[in-house]
């Protein structure tokens, strides 16, 4: 293998595969990427058999080939060289030659045939065309509601749903549960009326990490019976799928509200991040209304710390409650949204609490109270 | 040779063949799903160990595979999740109360236990006539294979002895998260797979299927009496499993003892074992199990009528249940309260159906037959405890059932004294609450009666 690359070009492949590179692992092939240079197109890979991303860009091939390289190493060099080109190529005995007009070095490279194979989707089951900036805010309003869970797998991700009318992302740890709607896509399906895969959590947080910068553009996802391919225009990362299933989380959505209190999202933001600070080791918060439904008090105390009380206008109908929460996952469910005024909907004192917003349906955030 | 031994040497082999962080990697959690027809199916973890190996070590292997094996022409590859943390079914059992709410869990049979799902120890109510026996079940998945083994529950119909071995089965599976494997089968599946397997010629594979568990459930093992090749084949698998202090859990209709036709060596395995029983459900457990089922299936019903019918449902639980599917079905379908009366013919139209068909040379004859004695045998004058005591239930089943009088009971078995008859009533009436054995017989003799 032969090639001519301009640094930042390698520099943005190295950034995008840098998380997938298995390391810790017992088989010290994960810890090196894959550079394969095909005709015009030269690919980086790296993989930690969960999932694996293949970063391509454009670059100058003298001579076709393939080689896996430590990835620690090549990062540490291409970061540090200040040329705006290098020529990268392998001679007998494996070893890589790394050329500018005022450096030159030699690694010790492994042979392509030893490096994992990354597997493809022969088949899918369907095929989706998403706008990337739709997709990543659909993953940012849900990430944040799901943990990693070793016994639990099956939540242990974001669940993403779709048929030929819509495409739901959910993520829930039990406590808390986050749906996000979307629409502008695309489907192909083979013969199925839908399809629904859980992404592991991991997998989510990468796709996210590599499309999050990327405004403009299309992704397509592809989805088989075990596992997920995200392409771009640059870029292909394939996941496995967690095998399981999701919980039937639609009956959990409390679908009316006793009743129902409007409040201004940010100032309800800074209240709750005030408040919490005299909340003890549980995180509690109460959120109760107060006289008159024209108003909803945040308070908090510790024993012998010391208690605090926030007063934050409202508008409430329905009724008075008192409902404890974990303060974090009460942020969490006002974080998520954009628009500037929350709608918390509540039956009783004990039963999930649904927070939704009026100017935007497609997102609902539903989060159980603590027990008093 | 065996499935897993098979894998086991292949692997064995293929170890020596390819470096070991490679080994490790890609077939530390490979399995040999199937083998038949000379194809061989191995499942990987994940797709990149499958592509690995179908690419990389496929001459491999298979060369491997045929030394054991001369059979196999070729491999299939496909991922298969070994999922030691995750059952079949919503592992989950604890989210029933997900996000503080009920969910449906998946009611999918584990075709590889064979347990259904919706049978667990929680919702397996305790009363006095079970508390010995459920008590018995938590010592055993507690300490499985150690403690009570082999475990023998028997019980009238309908009182809950599926549930419990199954519900048994699913907390063994449960706790200890796929490390201990469980089987349940019932007699007759064990039967007919043995039947199937003498015709194709595998018992090999049967013998194999049966004994490589840590637990062996078979429920209604009476019906293997009197089976000579099915009962030699589960005298050898206890045996086997037994050796090896795997845990065997059995449920029948009856004790042991009372299995006729039941193999000598067979019976005194069982009787080695701890032998418990369930008895039929005392009006406070009758009403809990009323209480349960309402409230898992989220009905409104007036508390008086479930007393009622607690009160009048006094024989197994399956009946209770049908009962109040039945009155809850009315009071939905006409939309009105129920009344007493209406509950009453509900009772009396789903719980008993066929008294009035009982004659008395029913009852002998049943009785009798139960006994393996002849009728003459309890007509005649002997006093023989084995014929004493089976007369003194013919009698109090006449009195009980067919509310005969004395004198009439006393003439129609063997012209005897009413005395006799009073005696003979009073006496088992009294029994019948001491002793259980004689609960149980006499129990399974009514069930025997209105069956026809």
């Amino acid at each position: 293998m032969n090639i001519i690359v301009l640094r930042d070009e390698l520099v943005n492949s190295l950034y995008a595969v840098e998380r997938s590179v298995g390391f810790g692992s017992s088989l010290p092939m994960l810890k090196n990427v894959l550079i394969r240079a095909d005709g015009p197109t030269i690919t980086v890979t790296a993989t930690n058999l969960e999932f694996a991303v293949i970063y391509s860009f454009q670059g100058k091939v003298i001579n076709s080939g393939s080689i896996s390289v430590p990835f620690h190493l090549l990062n540490s060099v291409i970061k540090n060289l200040n040329s705006e080109k290098l020529s990268i190529s392998v001679r007998e005995g494996n070893v890589v030659d790394i050329t500018t007009d005022n450096y030159n070095a030699s690694l010790h490279g492994f042979d392509a045939k030893d490096y994992p194979i990354i597997p493809s989707i022969h088949k899918s089951d369907g095929k989706i065309n998403i706008n990337i900036e739709s997709f990543t805010e659909a993953i940012e309003c849900v990430i944040g509601s799901t943990q990693y869970s070793e016994i639990r797998p099956e939540i242990s991700g974001v669940f993403m749903e779709a048929n030929s009318d819509s495409m739901r992302f959910v993520a829930t740890d039990g406590f808390r549960l986050a749906e996000k709607e979307i629409s502008g896509f695309h489907m192909d399906l083979s013969g199925l009326d839908g399809i629904g895969v859980i992404i592991p959590l991991r997998s989510v947080e990468e796709i996210y990490r590599l499309l999050k910068t990327q405004k403009e553009g299309d992704l397509n996802i592809f989805v088989d019976q075990t596992q997920i391919l995200f392409k771009t225009e640059r870029m292909e990362m394939i996941s496995r799928v967690v095998d399981g299933n999701f919980p039937e989380y639609k009956a959990i959505i409390p679908k009316d509200a006793a009743i129902e209190a409007i409040l201004p999202r940010r100032e309800l933001m800074s209240a709750i991040k005030l408040t919490s600070s005299f909340s003890g080791k549980n995180n509690d918060l109460l959120f109760a209304s107060g006289e008159n439904g024209k108003f909803i008090e945040l308070s908090s105390s510790d024993g012998s710390v010391g208690q605090n009380t926030y007063r934050i206008t409202s508008k409430i109908k329905g009724g008075g409650f008192s409902l404890l929460f974990n303060w974090k996952y009460l942020m969490e469910g006002i974080k998520i949204f954009n628009t500037d005024e929350v709608i918390i909907g509540v039956n009783a004192d004990d039963k999930p609490v649904k927070i939704k917003s009026a100017g935007d349906i497609s997102l609902v955030y539903v989060v159980v109270p603590m027990k008093k | 040779m065996e499935q897993q031994e098979l894998w086991k040497s292949v692997l064995g082999e293929v170890e020596l063949q390819i470096s070991k962080p490679n080994f490790l990697t890609w077939l530390k959690n490979s399995q040999l799903l199937e083998n038949k027809n000379g194809v061989a199916l191995v499942g990987l973890p994940n797709n990149f160990a499958k592509e690995w190996v179908k690419n990389r070590y496929h001459k491999i292997i298979l060369g491997s595979l045929r030394n054991f094996d001369s059979s196999v022409k070729n491999i299939d590859y496909s991922v298969f999740h070994q999922n030691p943390l995750m059952g079949q079914i919503g592992v989950s059992d604890k989210n029933d109360e997900y996000l503080g709410m009920r969910l449906p869990l998946e009611l999918k049979v584990d075709k590889r236990t064979n347990l259904n799902p919706k049978y667990t120890i929680d919702s397996f109510i305790v009363g006095h006539s079970n508390e010995l026996t459920f008590a018995a079940v938590q010592a055993v998945i507690k300490d499985v294979g150690k403690k009570y083994n082999p475990l023998f529950i028997y019980g009238g119909v309908g009182l809950g002895k599926t549930h419990l071995l199954q519900g048994a089965g699913n907390e063994i599976k449960k706790i200890y998260k796929g490390e201990i494997s469980v089987l349940y089968v019932t007699s007759e599946k064990f039967l007919n797979d043995i039947v199937a397997a003498i015709r194709n010629k595998r018992m090999e594979d049967v013998k194999h299927r049966y004994r490589n568990i840590d637990v062996l459930i078979v429920d209604d093992i009476q019906f293997i009496g009197g089976k000579t090749t099915t009962e030699q084949e589960f005298f050898h698998t206890f045996n086997a499993l037994y050796e090896n202090n795997k845990q065997i859990i059995i449920s029948s209709d009856r004790a042991p003892s009372a299995i006729p036709t039941l193999e000598e060596r067979l019976r005194s395995r069982f009787e080695g074992g701890m032998i418990v029983d369930i008895g039929y459900p005392d009006y406070e457990m009758r009403l809990a199990i009323l209480k349960m089922k309402i409230q898992s299936q989220n009905i409104q019903i007036d508390d008086k009528i479930v007393e009622q019918i607690a009160l009048k449902v006094q024989k197994n639980i399956r009946e209770l249940e049908g009962v109040l599917n039945k009155v809850v079905f009315c009071m939905q379908y006409n939309n009105l309260p129920m009344e007493n009366k209406k509950i009453d013919e509900i009772i009396n139209e789903v719980a008993q159906p066929a008294i009035k068909n009982v004659t008395i040379q029913d009852i002998i004859k049943n009785v009798a037959d139960f006994f393996e004695l002849s009728t003459s045998d309890l007509m005649n004058r002997s006093r023989k405890k084995e014929i004493v005591e089976p007369r003194q239930i013919v009698m109090y089943l006449l009195r009980d059932i067919m509310k005969l009088s004395y004198p009439h009971i006393g003439e129609r078995v063997g012209k005897r004294d009413h005395t006799t008859a009073i005696h003979a009533y009073e006496k088992i009436k009294n029994d019948i609450t001491q002793n259980n054995q004689l609960n149980q017989k006499i129990a399974v003799i009514k069930e025997r009666l209105f069956k026809t």
